[in-house]
């Protein structure tokens, strides 16, 4: 028992002093732990407490900074899917020489890439040569320049193509190579559409890019950059912020075509009458889609362009268009019938000590208010008013007030101006203003608003409301349809919404506006020509012609109002100078509107085209497909395959052409396509220039044929 | 009920309680910390990496429970023939492994779609052997033989390691020589070492700092010439980027800090949630946050130490010591970094940092070290009650 606690003893001895020497040492490593400790929390204790004012907040804004990056902005669509606005990408090709990648990338290698890649940039951009690119990026690496824009505004098609060029392959971190997207607005048709379609700029927003900015504009998002050496800035990847988020696209009712139409005509009636400004708005009756929208104002240099939207800003006192409020209340009250005559004393008498006048005296003593309205007879609807309403102004008033005339019309462009219509309570209401305003003066209402009250008429009564958007997208995708919407289901009877719409069919017929009579369809409409007044008093010679209507009058598609503010060049009356605008736009929709051609009741046999020269098998193949017929002069047409065309007026006629295996052919009139098969199987070299059709050839028709012979061809367009 | 809860956690509570201190200080900082990775990898869910974290931690404490109840002479054993298998895995890790950052330092793990970081668990595996080893050599410690051959393993397990993490292998490697004097290998042979050493890393970044390394692309070695150029202030680039974002942090934070998830540092900080975390630490919680970090640490090196004042054997002072030095060094570390006395390194917190396997290796550790101050303590009662039986 002694012993082994002897043992155990002798044994333990050297054990207690090894753990008292494990222990010394372990203290004296955790004194040192103790040390850094204390170090760490003292100079953790100098940043925060000590001069280094180094790092205070300002230090880092000053160093970093958080940037947005744009979202693309969406596209604006017109009603074919034709773009008429369009953020591109552009990308900048952006180069840091000392990238990690390029920094461990062997000498060797990066330089046999760098030499191919310069290739490459040189073929590419030629402005800089090869030792340029390269003496360029030398010293790009040289200088250690982390971050340059190498190429601005590069296309998605360039950039596909550079992908696979040497460097810009590795991508950002191992190639330094990457690009930074941004978005260019382009505008598609040039000045057309221009204050309609819109912009943004400076907080300024005009037109559907303003009321639509939102959907468009999508939501940028953030990423931060760190300065880096000569004031540029280096996007910093750590846990990027937020991406962006790209805009919607919107597609409207515009029609492309429809618009050009629109803002020719109107340009070309504004210069010939050497008018102020004008505008031509084309709306769809049943659905009260605005087609096209023109607005053009007169420069100092005497050309117009799009600078203000007066169909929905500017509210003015309307003129004779006016008329059909006053019309339909008398008509829907009850009050009198189209056949009712009035007094108009061959077209002036004195009102409340004012005069009351028509455009021109009159050739009758009495007119029926049918006759009124379509000879535009200022007396004879303001004696009518007088008549039945001059007890009970309030009366007419309210017709205005239920067609939401004193409102400004909800739209997708908002208007800057507010109408305005009198009532018997307003403090300015005088003895005279209910005759006056019954005639289209003391109110204020803007195109648009006049355009959506005949848009009613012809609509059979439905009052639409009018827009411009008819889909909302996102790429590719339909979010949301716009569907049209009805304002008020019926603004008058039946009875008086026929009357209306014959009046109006008379004024076209023999009316104020006969000169718009066309033989392909019926027009119906009402003329308007207003003195403008500056202030309180109305100029001499200061007009405004206003015309609009809709077609075909039996069946009405478009409803169309244009409006020519003083034109100075004699005629001033609404049909004169604003119904030629009305008749442009009415032929064009008449000629393309499928819509509007079977009501005609005829079925046109396509009129046939002018027809190339060349081969009768394919000749036939077309002809056929667009319904066309054709006669073949003879048999002989399939002895060489060849034909030539003649056109009658509803066929074509094929002769055949003699073309020899020997000799050079006559190939002019052909298509590029028949003459290279007809000389190339005769071994005759072809050059070329131009397009269209074959108007010279180098070697005259017959020349012998022999090797070698080389041929050039000289195109035009028809 | 502390009666109870020291039957179910066994061992030091001081211990536990500083494993409960640091888990619960890195799900809040990590939570914080993932904000904007949450937002650039998972869509916005920041839920996913807190849920990750705190999922791999619950993991770890089970295996740290475990660990706990086993008696820790059992490690002695099972330390050879994992330190085999650890260098084996490292071995793969340098042939197959994945490359993150450009440096293959984690092995996938077929099949659970994780990968796990070979280094973690040979770090763990060496230190289990060293002090095997040194416990069974107390006898002739002084010997060179001795030296020579601890060394021998070191350097395969350090050599195996380094070229793709270098400071992983200089923590272990500082770590190793530490355990090696606490455990009384001659200090001759061991200042010999540290001379040679110092020697070696000076020529190393001499060396480095005069290199051409165009030709090196596919190695660290650029790497570690551009820190080592970062720390002595001679490159503007993304490393003192680094620092100097990491010291805006401690600098804004102030006393008390901004307040849990008010950093702002994170979006500028690369790794937020790791090897900047004490950063973050400092930026939310303040001077006093990052005190009571280092309060933790050093009270568990403390705490070890009284393990080795009551131990017994040799074998569970220097296994408990080497576990607690690793792993606060490395916190230290992390620590200096984020204040700007070390250079840039991607040292983690133990248990603080998001991590994957690493945080269930170090939960292990913590179980390890558990396991030797149960064991210590359940004889010393038996060794007191004894005497009573046999009067």
């Amino acid at each position: 028992m002694s012993t082994t606690r002897k043992k155990s003893k002798a044994a333990a001895k050297p054990k207690v002093n090894t753990r008292r020497a494990i222990l010394v040492r372990a203290y004296l490593v955790f004194g040192l732990a103790l040390v850094f400790g204390v170090a760490v929390l003292v100079s953790a204790a100098r940043l925060q407490l000590g001069s280094d004012k180094q790092f205070s907040e300002a230090l880092k804004q000053k160093n970093t900074r958080v940037v947005d990056v744009r979202a693309v902005r969406g596209n604006i669509y017109a009603d074919d899917g034709s773009l008429l606005a369009t953020s591109i990408p552009r990308y900048d090709l952006v180069f840091d020489a000392w990238s990690d990648g390029i920094a461990s990338m062997p000498g060797n290698i990066y330089k046999r890439r760098m030499d191919s890649l310069c290739l490459f940039m040189a073929a590419q951009f030629p402005d800089k040569t090869l030792e340029t690119w390269k003496s360029y990026f030398a010293n790009l690496r040289k200088n250690k320049v982390r971050y340059v824009v190498v190429r601005k505004d590069l296309g998605f098609d360039v950039v596909k193509r550079m992908k696979t060029w040497p460097l810009i392959d590795l991508g950002k971190f191992k190639g330094g190579f990457w690009y930074e997207e941004h978005g260019k607005r382009l505008y598609f048709m040039g000045d057309l559409a221009r204050r309609t379609i819109g912009y943004i700029k400076d907080s300024v927003a005009i037109g559907l890019e303003g009321a639509f900015d939102s959907l468009l504009r999508g939501r940028d998002g953030k990423r931060m950059e760190q300065r880096m050496p000569g004031n540029t800035w280096r996007p910093v990847q750590v846990g990027n912020y937020k991406d962006p988020l790209n805009g919607y696209d919107i597609v409207t009712t515009l029609d492309v075509n429809l618009q050009d139409v629109a803002q020719n005509a109107l340009n070309k009636v504004l210069a010939d009458n050497e008018a102020d400004h004008g505008c031509a708005v084309v709306m769809e009756v049943s659905t009260g889609a605005i087609k096209a929208m023109a607005n053009l104002k007169r420069g100092k240099d005497g050309t117009y362009g799009e600078t203000q939207n007066f169909a929905v800003d500017e509210f003015s006192e309307p003129g004779s268009t006016f008329k059909l409020l006053a019309t339909l209340a008398l008509l829907e009250d009850g009050l009198a019938k189209p056949t009712d005559s009035v007094d108009i004393n061959w077209g002036e008498v004195k009102m409340f000590g004012e005069t009351m006048k028509d455009a021109h005296k009159q050739p009758k003593r009495f007119f029926t208010l049918q006759e009124s309205f379509e000879q535009s007879s200022n007396v004879g609807i303001s004696r009518m008013v007088l008549k039945h309403y001059g007890k009970q102004p309030g009366k007419l008033v309210d017709h205005a007030l239920r067609l939401g005339l004193n409102l400004k019309p909800e739209f997708d462009i908002r208007s800057s101006g507010q109408p305005r219509i009198k009532t018997p309570k307003s403090p300015d209401w005088s003895n005279t203003t209910l005759p006056w305003m019954s005639i289209g003066y003391e109110t204020k209402v803007s195109p648009m608003q006049i355009l959506m009250m005949y848009n009613a008429v012809a609509n059979n009564g439905r009052m639409m409301k009018p827009y411009m958007v008819k889909e909302i997208r996102k790429e590719g995708l339909t979010i949301s349809k716009i569907e049209p919407r009805v304002l008020d289901e019926k603004i008058a009877g039946e009875e008086t919404i026929a009357a209306l719409r014959k009046m109006m069919e008379g004024v076209v017929d023999h009316g104020t506006a006969k000169n718009l009579k066309s033989e392909d369809f019926l027009i119906a409409g009402k003329t308007g020509t207003a003195k403008i007044s500056k202030g309180k008093k109305y100029e001499e010679g200061s007009y405004k012609a206003s015309f609009v209507g809709y077609f075909p009058a039996d069946k009405p598609q478009y409803t169309v109002i244009v409006v020519i503010n003083e034109p100075r060049k004699g005629a001033y009356y609404g049909g004169l100078v604003a119904g030629p605008v009305f008749r442009d736009i009415a032929e064009k929709l008449y000629a393309t509107s499928t819509a509007i051609l079977p009501t005609l009741g005829t079925n046109p046999l396509p009129n046939a085209p002018y027809v190339l020269k060349g081969n009768l098998g394919m000749t036939k193949v077309v002809l056929n497909s667009l319904g066309i017929s054709s006669q073949a002069d003879s048999g002989q047409t399939g002895v060489t395959g060849w034909i030539e065309a003649r056109k009658k007026e509803y066929s074509v006629a094929l002769s055949p052409l003699s073309v020899s295996p020997k000799q050079v052919p006559d190939v002019r009139g052909m298509g590029l396509r028949d003459a290279i098969q007809l000389l190339e199987n005769r071994r005759v070299a072809v050059t070329y220039d131009g397009y269209g059709r074959i108007t010279q050839q180098s070697l005259p028709p017959g020349t012998a044929l022999q090797d070698g012979l080389k041929i050039h061809l000289t195109l035009e367009p028809f | 009920m502390s009666r109870r809860l020291q039957h179910i956690f066994r061992g030091d509570p001081w211990i536990w309680a500083i494993v409960i201190a640091l888990s619960l200080i890195g799900i809040l900082a990590v939570y914080s910390a993932t904000g904007t990775l949450a937002f650039s990898k998972q869509g916005g869910n920041t839920e996913f990496y807190f849920l990750r974290h705190t999922g791999f931690l619950l993991i770890g404490l089970f295996f740290l429970y475990l660990c706990h109840l086993i008696n820790y002479q059992y490690f002695s054993r099972l330390s050879q023939l994992f330190l085999w298998i650890s260098i084996g895995l490292l071995v793969v890790t340098l042939a197959v492994g994945s490359e993150i950052n450009n440096a293959t330092r984690v092995l996938p793990i077929p099949g659970l779609g994780i990968t796990f970081q070979t280094s973690d668990m040979a770090k763990l595996f060496l230190i289990m052997y060293i002090a095997r080893y040194l416990s069974k050599n107390q006898d002739e410690i002084d010997s060179f033989k001795v030296f020579r051959n601890i060394l021998f393993v070191i350097l395969i397990v350090v050599g195996l390691i380094a070229p793709e993490n270098m400071s992983t292998a200089l923590v272990v490697f500082t770590t190793c020589c530490m355990l090696l004097f606490i455990g009384r290998i001659n200090t001759k042979y061991l200042a010999m070492l540290a001379g040679g050493g110092i020697l070696m890393f000076t020529i190393l970044v001499v060396v480095l700092l005069n290199l051409n390394t165009d030709n090196m692309g596919s190695t660290r070695i650029p790497t570690w010439k551009k820190r080592i150029e970062v720390f002595m202030g001679k490159d503007g680039g993304e490393g003192s980027y680094q620092q100097l974002q990491s010291k805006i942090a401690v600098a804004t934070g102030g006393i008390l800090g901004k307040g849990p998830g008010n950093s702002t540092q994170r979006n500028y900080l690369p790794h937020p949630y790791s090897d900047f975390i004490y950063a973050i630490i400092m930026e939310e919680y303040g001077w006093m946050g990052g005190a009571l970090l280092v309060g933790l640490f050093l009270l568990l090196i403390y705490r070890c130490l009284r393990i080795v004042i009551q131990s017994p054997r040799a074998f569970g002072a220097l296994l408990a010591l080497g576990l607690c030095f690793s792993m606060s060094f490395q916190a230290f570390v992390n620590m200096g970094v984020a204040v700007g006395i070390l250079p840039v390194t991607g040292l983690t917190i133990p248990l603080v940092s998001m991590g994957g396997t690493s945080l269930v290796f170090n939960s292990i550790a913590f179980g390890v070290i558990l396991a030797v101050s149960r064991t210590i303590e359940e004889d010393r009662k038996k060794e007191k009650e004894e005497p009573v039986a046999a009067a």
